[in-house]
């Protein structure tokens, strides 16, 4: 018998928040050390399809499935495990206003006591250095950067050493410059450690180069590409006026 | 007719409304506190250490950090109240039962309204207003995603932390109102007064103690549990933080009178 997928989605229908969708179901599914990469129209419900994927929203049709476990099976217990293993953050996720940059970043591991508070902090320390968010440790985060913010809160998130890392535009507040370096961060998560990546971010130069997985979302459809030159050959005219905008738009 | 009937109708509905409305907002704030002790206890925060920590800041903020406020006020009542008392009842000679009737009116009526009053105005809108911008900023959706209950890591140390600090509070201010009084009256009334010191401690029975007890801390924890559960009803507009902070403190002081009702008879009893 296989062994379960890290991510499935099973004929899934996401719940979505401010548009209508009168497409297909989605069917796909992620593998440790993937990247998967959703792309579409603007005001498409990307957002709620990706936070409904990371298991945050109920689906309203199909099934969503964490390490072969049904969204719908878990219970108190199995669900926090199951959001701490899938990693969820958007450009302006917030961190604690009362805390520091160092007691955000090692809230989440305090919190669910793993390790003793030595290990924790050291672990903290080096991930906020890999990241270059070590400008703001002892400041609140409202006297903060945003980008910085941005980072600290990416590295709360990995002090779970989450599975699946979802994104949601995580760019938006990054330069030129700071994005490039994160891009290769998440890219060494990705290739050293086995991190699975599930990014929202309209960089179709990003996906086109890294992507092994692609889901074009709009209104009307849903694709998974399992390979870039299976969205490149795709004669669909939505798909195909997307990716030809874009690469004349350029990243976003 | 009908009109007659409907204005009846209005009349006796008003009151019985305002009965259901609020009994049904006595439940809704009991389950709240209740699911956030659940939490707390479900994921062992009452064996663990580090869980301590939130519930040593509250009461640091709540205590501790009110501490010149309740000397000042302490100071002052301890004029208001005790030395008043004490010439009132001299006067018409009832010097016998003065002891007891401090204890009953300064300990376990005056001294815990006022330092609830005080926790209200103090701790009770710092609560709705820091939990209020917390979820108005998605702070709490963080923390959320990040698996941390928040009723466990937000709430109910904040509830077990004012219960905590309500307590200590009113010990404070009850022997600073008692014994300036008590000298203040010594000295400016009749040096006698002065043995009333001695004879304070004798007085308090254990179950007199264990009444103190409960009720103040059954007063912290209510005053918690509503700044709480106002704070984690702002949604998404920073209007409703104001509004929710201002239903938390009438709603506290309401249900403060209810209670301190409700508990007299109950002692009285």
């Amino acid at each position: 018998m296989n062994a379960p997928h890290l991510l499935e989605c099973d004929r899934m229908i996401a719940s979505l928040t401010e548009v209508e969708y009168s497409g297909e179901a989605l069917s796909m599914s992620a593998d440790a050390g993937q990247i998967v990469s959703l792309i579409g129209p603007d005001y498409a419900g990307k957002a709620d399809w990706l936070k409904t994927m990371a298991g945050i929203y109920y689906p309203v049709a199909g099934d969503v499935r964490f390490g072969g476990r049904s969204l719908f099976e878990l219970n108190d217990d199995e669900s926090t495990r199951m959001r701490q293993r899938n990693a969820y953050i958007r450009g302006d996720t917030a961190l604690l206003s009362v805390a520091s940059g160092l007691a955000n970043v090692m809230l989440p591991a305090r919190y669910h006591g793993i390790g003793d508070d030595e290990t924790i902090k050291s672990k903290a320390l080096n991930l906020i250095i890999e990241l270059g968010a070590n400008q703001s440790l002892d400041l609140l985060p409202a006297f903060v950067r945003r980008d910085q913010r941005f980072k600290l809160a990416v590295a709360r998130a990995l002090m779970l050493d989450p599975d699946v890392l979802f994104l949601d535009k995580p760019f938006a507040f990054l330069d030129t410059q700071a994005t490039a370096r994160f891009k290769h961060f998440l890219l060494r998560r990705v290739k050293q450690q086995g991190l699975t990546l599930v990014i929202l971010a309209n960089d179709l130069e990003f996906t086109l180069r890294v992507a092994d997985k692609v889901l074009f979302i709009s209104t009307e459809k849903v694709y998974c590409f399992d390979s870039i030159a299976e969205l490149e050959s795709c004669n669909d005219d939505a798909v195909a006026e997307y990716i030809g905008k874009r690469v004349l738009a350029g990243p976003e | 007719m009908s009109h007659v009937i409907g204005i009846v109708n209005a009349l006796f509905g008003f009151p019985g409304r305002i009965v259901l409305s609020r009994l049904m907002y006595a439940v809704k704030l009991s389950t709240f506190s209740i699911l956030a002790l659940r939490d707390w206890v479900r994921h062992n925060r009452i064996f663990s250490r580090r869980s301590y920590r939130n519930v040593i800041a509250q009461i640091i903020f709540t205590g501790v950090d009110a501490l010149p406020t309740i000397t000042m006020l302490g100071l002052a009542t301890s004029f208001i109240f005790t030395f008043r008392l004490i010439a009132i009842v001299d006067s018409i000679g009832g010097t016998k039962d003065l002891v007891d009737v401090l204890t009953n009116v300064i300990g376990l009526e005056i001294g815990p309204l006022i330092a609830a009053i005080i926790l209200i105005s103090r701790t009770g809108s710092a609560i709705v207003i820091d939990l209020g911008n917390m979820k108005l900023h998605r702070e709490i959706e963080g923390l959320e995603l990040l698996a941390v209950n928040i009723n466990d890591y937000l709430i109910a140390p904040r509830l077990l932390g004012a219960a905590i600090s309500q307590l200590a509070i009113t010990v404070y201010f009850t022997l600073i109102t008692m014994v300036v009084g008590i000298l203040l009256s010594g000295l400016l009334l009749n040096a006698s007064h002065f043995r009333l010191l001695g004879s304070l401690s004798s007085v308090f029975s254990l179950p007199l103690l264990g009444a103190f007890v409960v009720k103040n801390m059954l007063f912290g924890f209510m005053i918690a549990a509503t700044a709480c559960y106002h704070g984690m009803r702002v949604r998404t507009s920073p209007t409703e933080v104001p509004q929710q902070a201002q239903r938390a403190i009438v709603n506290s002081l309401i249900m403060l009178f209810i209670m301190d009702g409700l508990l007299g008879l109950a002692l009285l009893s």
